[in-house]
């Protein structure tokens, strides 16, 4: 039993009751009982196996949450199957907890007045964690995310930084197969950030923990995901690797050229007019350096020829496009569905 | 079981953080009982006895009632916060913790102000045993009686919060319909009319674990009465109050956040 | 010196009314809510009621109110009661669990006007539920529930008016004493049985023994309820009620008036949780 997640055209409408404005109006609707619904995620069909890191992105309110409170087993779908770990979430809650472990990054865990100490304590004997597991996630924990000076504080009193690594480590103590992380990384500095990964890394290279993490910073995805699922409007946009994402959706590259000395006369334009025929723009804006941007379309070695052919080349590097990128244009150009 | 043992005592730490809230907490339970004796005061100047009973008969109810509502705040007053726990998704937490639900939001928040009801109602049960001159081994009954009253009583509390998860937004105003339905445990309930004698009997049995005993120790009805109508009366609570529980949580899940 | 123009008084007002009328219509959202704890006064109630009926029962004459008397006495007095349940300490406990409270005290409204907005808001909705419960008592107890006569009425309306200023003053108290505690719920609930007693809620204070009645009316809690009740059930000739009236109106300054300095003495200390 290999497959950690499991999800078959899962769907999940709410249904609200319809608020009014204005204050006569709310009067009005305080007799009615209308109720208006709301598709949060449909048709989802997805299989995750054990020891992946699955990034799961998509803009604000594209359903992200509502998949993981289904796969947790918080919310019961309303159409499709879901198992995880060969367990039905919302049927098996109680069986599932036990090897599941969530970060909520907006909601944290830890009980507000009593120090993160005494919660560790608390959720080692709520999840009967073993000894040598315990010893050793809770070291890792106190060490990697360098919890040690403020482990006696009460909870109230850290700063976001502190709780939120308090949080995650405290969901990670017992080592649960699969981490479901919603937004881990949400108001943290650059340099938390970098521990909450690493301690992610190195939790599933110990455990092989299955991680799903949604996050609005891509750089999270990059250190930690090798696939990715991108949700739109509820919807699955893409799921495959990471890699193929940005080879897939990132429209071109970019040379960066340094040059050795100054431009001599004529060369640029004759290098001009060598790519006269390819798709690409050439900006010289900046002394003694090239950029040219180039399209799916362009052929890369070419360019690169003509370039070494007609200018003193002292270093040449070729970049795909950020993750951060290709992101943001793709949520500019989805368009609803019809 | 250990979980819940370590659980209820860093609930208590974690209250107990807060030592000017403790004391005034057990100062106001106690000035709110002195305010209940002050209607009683109110009450017995104007008329020698209610529906049959004398004042000191009158104060068992009240002492009993007291106690009952003490240890229910001490142990299970955790329900008293699910409106906010709703409302702030703390209870999304509670579903993916390995641990009874119901158990763990009940001992999530004792109340420590619990230990001045606790002790009115002691002293006010003293007062009326040695002024009607109640066998002393009867005692013995009493920490059943309360046990029993807790279950009854936070298990309505229970069914009121379940029923009422998603709908009551942030305030706890219907737990408090409960709690002055409690209330009605501190007169005899010969005094009331019919429909509310067997409300307070049968539907929501307050009265088969504090009025049947007090009826008791002024010389009423049977020790067997008295001991298994507040059993019984606890038993079905319990129950109906955890079959409640679990309905809610399959209603909650469904709903979404 | 500032710059900064100052909102005029008019426009102070509209703000405070605009916010009265979003308070109840957020109320409004949570109609089960406010139903419920409608419920949960008239058990309340409905005990103090049986209890009274009981004692005319064993005492056809305890006091110098009859049966009748009593009876309209309570339930004009639970009316009134329930027209000034107003959610302030509640409302503003979320506000400081939730850490939201620092951004209240920055409004340019003023801290005191916010608040009495939104209490102002609540006797909207209690309004609303208040009318039809009034009709049913008028359909059970007919005219002995109505107001003596058209002066009483009037000075009753205003005496309730003030009532609310009371009522609010003694609850804007509270707030204070939750910006230090953890939850204000403590001494909430110290008021809240106060006023179970010494407002008239359970009985007019003529039925209270002599010492109790000596306390009760050193006390401002009487001031919420009695004192509109009686005044509208015409228990008491003008002259009498204006004398009532200025002692609420001295109360209610007085509670408003100690509450800011208290909140400006917390500010300086800078002791406020979750800003």
């Amino acid at each position: 039993m290999n497959t950690a997640i499991l999800c078959e055209g899962l769907g999940k409408t709410y249904r609200r009751r319809k608020r009014k404005e204005g204050f006569w109006a709310g009067l009005r609707a305080y007799f009615s009982f209308e109720t208006e619904e709301l598709a949060a995620v449909s048709e989802l069909t997805f299989r995750v196996e054990r020891g992946e890191s699955v990034g799961l992105i998509g803009e604000n309110g594209a359903g992200k949450s509502t998949t993981v409170k289904m796969l947790t087993g918080i919310l019961v779908p309303t159409a499709g199957r879901v198992e995880t770990l060969g367990l039905v979430p919302h049927g098996d809650r109680r069986r599932l907890s036990q090897s599941i472990g969530v970060v909520f990054g907006q909601k944290p865990q830890l009980l507000w007045d009593i120090p993160a100490r005494d919660s560790f304590e608390l959720l080692k004997a709520m999840y009967r964690v073993p000894d040598d597991v315990y010893r050793f996630t809770y070291t890792e924990a106190v060490e990697r995310l360098e919890l040690g000076e403020f482990l006696d504080t009460p909870v109230r009193l850290l700063s976001l930084g502190q709780r939120m690594r308090c949080d995650l480590a405290a969901s990670l103590l017992h080592a649960p197969a699969i981490a479901f992380l919603d937004e881990p990384t949400i108001g943290l500095d650059v340099l938390v950030k970098e521990r909450v990964r690493e301690h992610l890394v190195e939790m599933r290279r110990r455990f092989g923990t299955t991680i799903v993490l949604t996050t609005h910073d891509l750089k999270d995805i990059s250190a930690t995901c090798e696939r990715l699922l991108v949700l739109d409007r509820g919807r699955l946009l893409y799921d495959g690797s990471r890699t193929g994402f940005e080879e897939r959706y990132a429209e071109g590259r970019t040379l960066l050229v340094t040059l050795e000395g100054p431009l001599e006369g004529g060369a640029r334009e004759r290098l001009e007019q060598e790519l006269a025929g390819e798709e690409l723009a050439l900006d010289f804006s900046v002394p003694r350096r090239l950029r040219i941007e180039c399209t799916h379309a362009t052929s890369a070695p070419r360019v690169t020829a003509s370039v070494l052919r007609h200018l003193a080349v002292a270093d040449l590097t070729v970049h795909g496009a950020e993750l951060d990128a290709i992101v943001t244009r793709l949520y500019r150009n989805a368009k609803p569905p019809a | 079981m250990r979980f819940y043992f370590l659980f209820y005592r860093t609930a208590v730490k974690a209250i107990a953080e807060y030592r000017v809230d403790f004391a005034v907490g057990v100062v106001t339970a106690v000035a709110m009982q002195l305010a209940a004796l002050g209607f009683y005061w109110v009450v017995f100047s104007r008329a020698p006895g209610l529906g049959g009973w004398k004042a000191s008969e009158v104060l068992l109810l009240f002492g009993l009632t007291a106690l009952v509502l003490g240890l229910s705040e001490l142990l299970s007053n955790g329900i008293w916060w699910l409106p906010y726990y709703v409302q702030d998704g703390q209870l999304d937490r509670l579903l993916i913790y390995p641990v009874d639900s119901l158990t763990f939001v009940l001992m999530s928040r004792p109340e420590l102000h619990a230990l001045g009801n606790l002790a009115t109602g002691a002293v006010t049960l003293g007062i009326a045993w040695s002024t009607l001159g109640v066998p002393t081994w009867m005692l013995l009954l009493v920490p059943l009686w309360v046990l029993c009253g807790s279950v009854v009583y936070t298990g309505a509390l229970v069914v009121t919060g379940s029923l009422m998860l998603r709908v009551v937004g942030p305030w706890a105003s219907h737990l408090f319909t409960m709690h002055q339905l409690l209330n009605t445990s501190r007169y005899p309930l010969s005094m009331y009319p019919g429909w509310l004698r067997a409300l307070v009997m049968y539907v929501v049995p307050f009265g088969a674990a504090i009025f049947v005993p007090a009826d008791f120790l002024r010389g009423h009805g049977s020790l067997l009465g008295a001991v298994l109508w507040p059993i019984a009366g606890a038993l079905a609570s319990g129950v109906v109050a955890k079959l409640t529980w679990n309905a809610a949580l399959r209603g909650y899940q469904s709903t979404g956040s | 010196m500032s710059a900064l123009p100052r909102p005029s008084a008019l426009q102070m007002l509209h703000g405070f009314v605009v916010l009265a009328q979003k308070t109840a219509q957020t109320k409004l959202t949570y109609r089960l809510a406010t139903l419920v704890s409608l419920l949960a006064s008239v058990t309340s109630y409905g005990v103090y009621l049986l209890v009274w009926l009981a004692i005319y029962r064993e005492n056809p004459r305890p006091g110098p109110l009859s049966r009748d008397e009593m009876l309209a006495y309570l339930i004009v007095a639970f009316l009134v009661n329930s027209l000034l349940v107003m959610s302030v300490e509640l409302r503003f406990g979320q506000r400081i669990r939730s850490g939201l409270v620092a951004s209240d005290l920055l409004r340019p409204i003023g801290f005191l006007a916010l608040q009495m907005g939104q209490a102002a808001g609540d006797v909207l909705v209690n309004l609303v539920y208040a009318l039809p419960l009034f009709g049913v008592g008028y359909w059970f107890f007919g005219s002995a529930l109505l107001p003596h006569d058209g002066v009483a009425l009037a000075l009753a309306v205003v005496s309730i008016g003030l009532g609310f200023l009371i009522a609010f003053g003694l609850s804007y108290l509270i707030v204070q004493a939750s910006f230090v505690l953890q939850s204000g719920y403590g001494v909430f609930f110290l008021r809240a049985s106060l006023h179970q007693v010494f407002s008239g809620l359970s009985a007019p204070l003529v039925m209270f023994p002599r010492q109790l009645r000596a306390v009760a009316e050193a006390l401002p809690f009487h001031h919420e309820i009695e004192t509109p009740a009686r005044i509208w059930l015409g228990l008491v000739a003008w002259p009498e009620a204006l004398r009532l009236m200025a002692w609420q109106a001295a109360w209610g300054v007085g509670l408003l008036a100690a509450g800011e300095l208290i909140l400006s003495a917390v500010m300086r200390r800078h002791q406020v949780q979750g800003g």
